[in-house]
């Protein structure tokens, strides 16, 4: 385990096992994706508070679950790559931010949807989708400095020093965002409802979000092969304009 | 299954903008992106995906 | 003298130098700190212009506009830190200095608190007045900017290392300090509005400390280290 775990630790020997696998992590979102869908759409009840709108919790919820566990990963990998100076983790947190980024959209977009019809309004200060608009920010962020940098290999320790900075501050900012919405708004709006949650609508949710976790597996393996290709290939290029480059 | 016909379905109970906007988007996201990473693979000229068999992707 | 005692009194002597430094660079261009103030005041008479004079209305926002507009001065003002002494070259020499960085941070910080922070904290009750606060909410208002201005500044450190010489750098500086900063707003002008409405901001109070005390412990750690990736 530990030696394979250092083999693959290694650029050069993780992309050839990435482009192996990542096309099957497409077949397992698919096939989780119809499974979780069709429990979604086909076999839960209609919720009798909400009619049919709640079926869209059925891309909501797994989409912000992803958010939040993508932006942990990508922290996660970005300082390992600033504490240790492992390229590979660096270039894993390259490549989970757009997708991350993408979720915290989504989760946005299909929360204002479910809103309108629940809450009357596509939009509302309510604490969680407060946060997850800071969310969206702190990834923007994120991805803007290191594409402002053109450095690669300063542009993943400066994302490893903010993206360790932002980590620390997420819980901060997330109960700082809790309080601020309990002082201001009674207790009109409350999202944590869900009073009983048919089980059936749990497993809808379920397969979704492992849906959701296999395309982003894909995806990002796929990234991490195209952030690798072109970094080697400007090594390459810079050796033949340079000769003593090492 | 539990919708009587494909109207219903479509309907959703009245919330059809809702419901199926948030498909949609969802769907032009994923879709969107692999799509843009298809095309930064072939610049790249990295080998296209291929598992055994030919599939449909999300 | 053991050379680890003569370290300390000479880092000590250093931090006090840099210290003076700073803050005869910026007594030597006070329109800096001028403008700043200025901006901090329009951007307040913005809003009555913008949503009404109603007095009752100004009352209730009131410390939330101040402190915005606090956050966004403080924003403007957070280039000063290093880019001068970046362009100089002044910067390559402290961070290859024995000294320890992050001291050499913190200090850079406390001068451009001394010169903006407290500036900004003496105008906001003023400000506050023109919103009609009573004079509690303008204490607590003061008092809030002095402790928030603090964690500003050492946060916007770490944003203005890592962008250090890189184009539109102070645009994204805004992008990646201000979600960062929104606790800060939260408590500062939570604060304001419990003092208003007679609950008493000493939770508040205590929270924007405990959170500076957090600020002060990594902050200059972590811009210490952008210093360094960003000037390798």
């Amino acid at each position: 385990m530990q030696v394979n775990w250092f083999k693959y630790a290694a650029p050069a020997n993780f992309f050839p096992l990435a482009g192996k696998i990542y096309p099957w992590f497409y077949v397992f979102a698919a096939l989780l994706a119809v499974a979780g869908m069709y429990i979604g759409f086909f076999v839960a009840p209609t919720d009798f508070q909400q009619g049919e709108a709640y079926r869209i919790i059925f891309i909501h919820v797994p989409a912000a679950w992803m958010s939040m566990f993508l932006y942990l990963v990508m922290a996660f990998y970005a300082s390992l790559g600033f504490i240790f100076n492992t390229r590979l983790s660096s270039m894993m947190a390259r490549a989970i931010a757009p997708t991350g980024a993408m979720f915290t959209f989504l989760a946005l977009w299909t929360g204002s949807m479910w809103g309108r019809p629940m809450w009357g309004a596509y939009w509302v200060w309510d604490a969680r989708l407060t946060s997850e608009l800071i969310l969206f920010f702190l990834y923007i962020g994120f991805m803007a400095l290191q594409a402002a940098i053109d450095d690669p290999r300063r542009g993943d320790k400066a994302g490893g020093v903010l993206a360790l900075v932002g980590a620390i501050n997420v819980p901060i900012i997330y109960f700082s965002v809790k309080w601020w919405n309990t002082l201001h708004q009674g207790s009109s709006i409350n999202l944590t409802r869900a009073p009983s949650m048919a089980s059936i609508m749990l497993w809808g949710m379920l397969l979704m979000a492992l849906s959701f976790w296999m395309y982003s597996i894909a995806v990002i393996l796929s990234r991490v092969q195209c952030v690798i290709a072109e970094r080697e290939r400007r090594a390459a290029w810079l050796q033949h304009i340079e000769p003593h480059t090492t | 299954m539990h919708w009587n016909s494909l109207e219903a379905f479509f309907a959703m109970g009245g919330y059809a903008f809702f419901v199926w906007s948030s498909l949609g988007v969802t769907l032009i996201a994923m879709v969107l992106e692999i799509w843009i990473l298809q095309s930064q693979r072939k610049q790249l000229k990295l080998p296209r995906s291929t598992v055994s068999q030919d599939h449909g992707n999300v | 003298m053991s050379p680890a005692i003569q370290n300390q009194s000479s880092s000590f002597a250093m931090a006090i130098a840099l210290l003076r430094r700073d803050l005869l660079l910026v007594y030597r261009r006070r329109s800096d700190s001028v403008t700043v103030l200025v901006f901090f005041s329009i951007v307040v008479s913005l809003f009555p212009l913008g949503v009404g004079a109603d007095p009752t209305m100004l009352r209730l926002i009131g410390g939330g506009v101040v402190w915005v507009a606090a956050l966004l001065s403080a924003m403007l003002s957070l280039p000063r830190l290093f880019s001068s002494d970046f362009a100089d070259g002044t910067l390559e020499q402290l961070v290859l200095s024995p000294q320890p960085l992050a001291l050499t941070v913190g200090i850079k910080c406390l001068a451009h608190w001394l010169a903006t922070g407290i500036p900004l904290a003496l105008m906001a009750p003023l400000l506050g007045l023109q919103f009609g606060l009573d004079s509690d909410a303008l204490w607590v208002l003061s008092l809030g900017v002095l402790m928030g201005t603090p964690i500003l500044s050492l946060i916007g450190a770490v944003g203005t290392a890592l962008t250090l010489g890189l184009r539109g750098g102070n645009l994204l500086v805004a992008l990646l300090v201000l979600p960062l900063n929104i606790p800060v707003l939260i408590l500062g002008a939570g604060a304001v509005d419990a003092a208003q409405s007679g609950l008493g901001a000493g939770a508040h109070l205590s929270l924007l400390g405990a959170l500076l005390i957090m600020t002060l412990i990594g902050a200059p750690f972590a811009a210490a280290s952008a210093l360094r990736i960003s000037l390798d």
